[in-house]
């Protein structure tokens, strides 16, 4: 079976229009990861945009297969500096295609985008053999046969008709490629690359970002740790609640800038602040 | 002043007199008939007694009455325990009404904020019998904890110690209780595990008090809280398809017939003393061994002390090793704690200092499609907690925990907050066009908990414990299933409402819970079993099943016999009579295929 498969891999190859690399020109190659099950291996840049700001960026090329054929799914995908996917880009000459070979729609590509951001998806937890309830089952036209049908956990996670390609890319964007990338972002580390992680929108960039922070940077910076915290974002507060020392709160005006947002905090993060306002 | 008590008819109804004062204190659980009011007494510990609360998911439900005799003809000011649960800026949720014979009191109860008395009004009433009836008028979940009754207009003290210290008082209550009663073996706590332990025990001879504070068996899945049972039956398949259940979706009816099954098979054996109704409030410890420990029927207030050579903590809660002085945990530990990482999950899997976040406590409930159509009461003091959010049913996902919240210590608060949850969001879901004939089925009114109180034990059960599948000479517990944490959803996405969670799963091959994990580090003759056995936070997420406790609780059950036969305790089992223990553990298997890794 796995020798049809590679068979039907390097016909859709052969067929495929050359990809068009949309990358930005401030781009510098930084390693290479492999696509799932295959011999392909991607390309992956560390990238800085027109107004300076970082990403990493990879060219995604990967086969999708089930147990009867396979496609090659070609992909731009976006991380941001702690290794969270943030986004796909497709080229309009190549759109994904579900089972039956029908384009994505717009919602389609909504849902794809939506379960990618879900680093938590129980996509995660499964292995290819669990995606089916094997006790059910349903008519695929395309391959003009009996099919599984998609286990019943799972369905909200995945997109209609394009089961494997939500599986096979949710785990591309999603696998060790981020702890390669945060080891990166790591080893790179600057002033800059820091600021950037904190005006993340995902609480888990954020929280990375705190986590590389010495305590100096509350001390020097406490007025960007209250904007932070006016974010509202809750595991973020919480963390850097449980993090900030009482030094940090005696120095200054620090306590008094934090009373004056005390009543947009929540209350975990009240609850392990509280005791550095008592007198 | 001089006092003369005299003990009334019914148990839980005191009565006091002298030349100047004449009262009477009514405790609400021991009346004669509850109508359709409930007792609760999930916090005891917290508010001071047993309550009776009117728990009509919407509907007002059957009047309660009790009978009492005054002695004194006179004018009586009456005062009523009770608690508004929701307070704010509209009438509250529970409100109800007393009558004394047929003189309703104007005044409106449940009202005020946190457990305090609330003046009724006064009443003339003559030397003799007569009747007092609690009158609900909402069915969202009034309570009732006691009422006072005396001709001095005085109320009762609010402060809860001084209340307790006012309650023996008047109530006469002594300091020992009247009758002991000698077991070679006490468990406490008629969850899974506990009911393991005790056919364990039993059936190696022991004679065993089961001592359980609801009227059913089960615990987390009695069909009064409706969780089914995960985990594989280990080495005790036999003793747990005793207990066990289906697995049909949480929350379903058919938890009822498992009850019964498990009471059945339970009963059956004659050496298992079955307490129903009954909840431990102490346990005394001498040089770290355990004397006894003291129950209280949870109705009419009667009083047993329990003594025995060992016993079982199976209460979740660690209740009986709290008392005795137990080494105990609560809270996650620093993720550097037991090295616990799982960098996918980073903070919301276990954070770099330790904090109060406990997986939560669930409140299950489920709605139905009516033949017409029905309404549902407004509802608007459950807004501030279900926001918009509409649902016509709660699974496990429905589950609360909080940093500043105590699993225990504030489990009311917990319980209450997951009521408006539910309340609330069944209401915006009623409002849809679609769900004229929906209405609510079943809300438990008990919280199911998942962590709590953790006793120390000689090991410290972990993640590593699971992940590197480290098998123990003394390996009695096996387990198979993942290892499953949970977080608040509103952590990662502020949108969400605070009663929601997500399971993070680490899958693992088997693993294996030691001996050594089921019993206490320094109370030297208490085992433990459930949710209180030793272990980390995140060692916790894999074997918190029921299965997985009972298999707990049969492995104790089995040791405690062979505490009996040497006369010796827990750990000497684990030093000195291993290979006896887990020869007995092995003979336990049904299947003789199962490899079990041992």
């Amino acid at each position: 079976m796995r020798g049809f498969i590679w068979v039907a891999v390097l016909i859709v190859l052969g067929s495929s229009k050359a990809f068009i690399n949309d990358q930005d020109p401030g781009c510098t190659k930084i390693l290479e990861f492999p696509a799932k099950d295959s011999v392909f291996l991607n390309p992956v840049y560390f990238c800085s945009d027109s107004l300076g700001k970082n990403y990493y960026y990879s060219p995604l090329k990967t086969p999708v297969c089930n147990d009867t054929l396979c496609q090659v799914v070609f992909l731009n995908i976006f991380w941001d500096l702690a290794g969270n996917y943030s986004k796909f880009e497709i080229s309009p000459q190549i759109p994904l295609t579900k089972n039956d070979h029908k384009p994505f729609t717009e919602e389609d590509y909504d849902k794809l985008d939506q379960t990618l951001k879900n680093g938590n998806s129980i996509l995660g937890d499964k292995t290819e053999d669990e995606l089916l309830d094997t006790e059910r089952s349903r008519y695929s036209e395309k391959i003009d046969g009996v099919t599984g049908a998609t286990a019943k956990e799972i369905q909200s996670e995945i997109v209609e008709g394009a089961l494997y390609s939500t599986y096979t890319l949710w785990h591309m964007a999603n696998g060790n490629i981020k702890y390669k990338l945060r080891e990166y972002t790591r080893s790179n580390y600057s002033y800059s690359l820091q600021q950037q992680l904190l005006e993340s929108n995902n609480p888990k960039t954020i929280i990375f970002g705190l986590k590389n922070m010495e305590e100096e940077f509350y001390f020097a910076h406490f007025d960007q740790i209250i904007s932070l915290m006016k974010q509202q974002n809750l595991l973020v507060n919480f963390y850097i609640g449980k993090n900030i020392s009482k030094d940090v709160l005696d120095y200054g005006e620090n306590k008094k800038e934090l009373l004056k947002i005390w009543n947009l905090l929540d209350p975990n993060t009240q609850s392990v602040l509280s005791k550095y306002l008592k007198q | 002043m001089k006092i003369l008590f005299i003990l009334l008819f019914a148990p839980g109804l005191l009565f006091s007199n002298d030349d100047k004062e004449t009262s009477l204190l009514i405790e609400a659980e021991s009346f004669n008939d509850k109508g359709g009011w409930l007792v609760d007494p999930q916090f005891v510990e917290q508010m001071g007694s047993p309550y009776l609360i009117a728990h009509g998911i919407g509907n007002p439900v059957l009047d309660a009455h009790t009978t009492f005799n005054i002695s004194q003809n006179g004018e009586y000011h009456l005062w009523v325990r009770t608690k508004n649960w929701a307070p704010g800026d509209w009438e509250a949720p529970g409100r109800f009404q007393i009558k004394i014979n047929d003189h309703t009191f104007p005044q409106i109860l449940g009202t005020q904020k946190d457990w305090n008395w609330q003046y009724a009004g006064h009443v003339n009433l003559k030397q003799g019998k007569h009747k007092i009836s609690l009158t609900d008028l909402t069915g969202f979940d009034g309570r009732c904890d006691a009422i006072y009754l005396s001709t001095v207009e005085q109320a009762p003290p609010s402060d809860i110690d001084e209340l307790v210290e006012w309650r023996k008082k008047i109530l006469q209550i002594p300091d020992v209780p009247q009758l002991s009663k000698p077991f070679d073996l006490v468990i406490t706590g008629g969850g899974i595990a506990g009911c393991a332990a005790a056919i364990a025990a039993a059936e190696q001879g022991l004679h065993v008090a089961l001592i359980h504070d609801r009227p059913v068996l089960g615990g987390n899945a009695s069909g009064e809280i409706r969780v089914h049972t995960l985990g594989i039956y280990g080495h005790f398949e036999r003793i747990l398809k005793m207990l066990d259940t289906e697995h049909y979706p949480n929350g379903s009816p058919k938890a009822h017939q498992e009850d019964i099954k498990r009471m059945d098979n339970v009963k059956r054996y004659k050496n298992i003393h079955l307490y129903l109704n009954w909840r431990a409030y102490d346990a005394y410890a001498e040089n770290d061994i355990i004397k006894h420990i003291d129950a209280k029927h949870s109705s009419s207030g009667e009083r047993i002390r329990f003594e025995a050579p060992m016993f079982v903590d199976c209460t979740g809660d660690g209740w009986i090793g709290y008392w005795a002085g137990a080494e105990y945990m609560y809270g996650r530990e620093s993720v550097d704690t037991y090295n616990e990482a799982w960098e996918k999950h980073g903070e919301t899997w276990s954070p770099d200092k330790a904090d109060n976040f406990v997986m939560g406590s669930s409140v299950l409930w489920r709605s139905h499609e009516l033949d017409s159509v029905s309404s549902f009461p407004e509802v608007p003091w459950a807004f501030d907690v279900a926001q918009d959010y509409a649902a016509a049913n709660g699974e496990w996902q429905w589950e609360f925990s909080r940093n500043d919240l105590h699993q225990i210590d504030d489990a009311e608060q917990i319980r209450d907050h997951m009521l408006m949850a539910i309340y609330g969001s069944f209401y915006n879901e009623k409002q849809k066009k679609k769900n004229d004939r929906l209405a609510l089925q079943w809300v438990s009114y008990l919280i199911g908990k998942r962590e709590s109180r953790r006793l120390v034990g000689d090991h410290i059960y972990t993640f590593n414990d699971a992940r590197n599948e480290v098998k123990f000479p003394d390996s009695v517990v096996v387990e198979e299933r993942e290892v499953d944490v949970h977080y608040q959803q509103n952590l990662l996405d502020s949108d969400k409402p605070d009663f929601l969670s997500e399971a993070l799963f680490y899958r693992t091959g088997r693993y294996y819970v030691p001996y050594r994990s089921l019993y206490s580090k320094n109370i030297n003759n208490l085992f433990m079993a459930g949710r209180c056995f030793s272990c980390s936070h995140i060692g916790l997420g894999g074997p918190r099943v029921m299965r997985t406790t009972g298999q707990m609780g049969a492995a104790v059950g089995y040791a405690a016999s062979i505490c009996k036969k040497y006369n010796t305790n827990p750990r000497e089992v684990y030093l000195k009579h291993l290979d006896e223990l887990m020869k007995l553990v092995l003979s336990s298997d049904q299947d003789d295929n199962l490899d079990l890794g041992l």
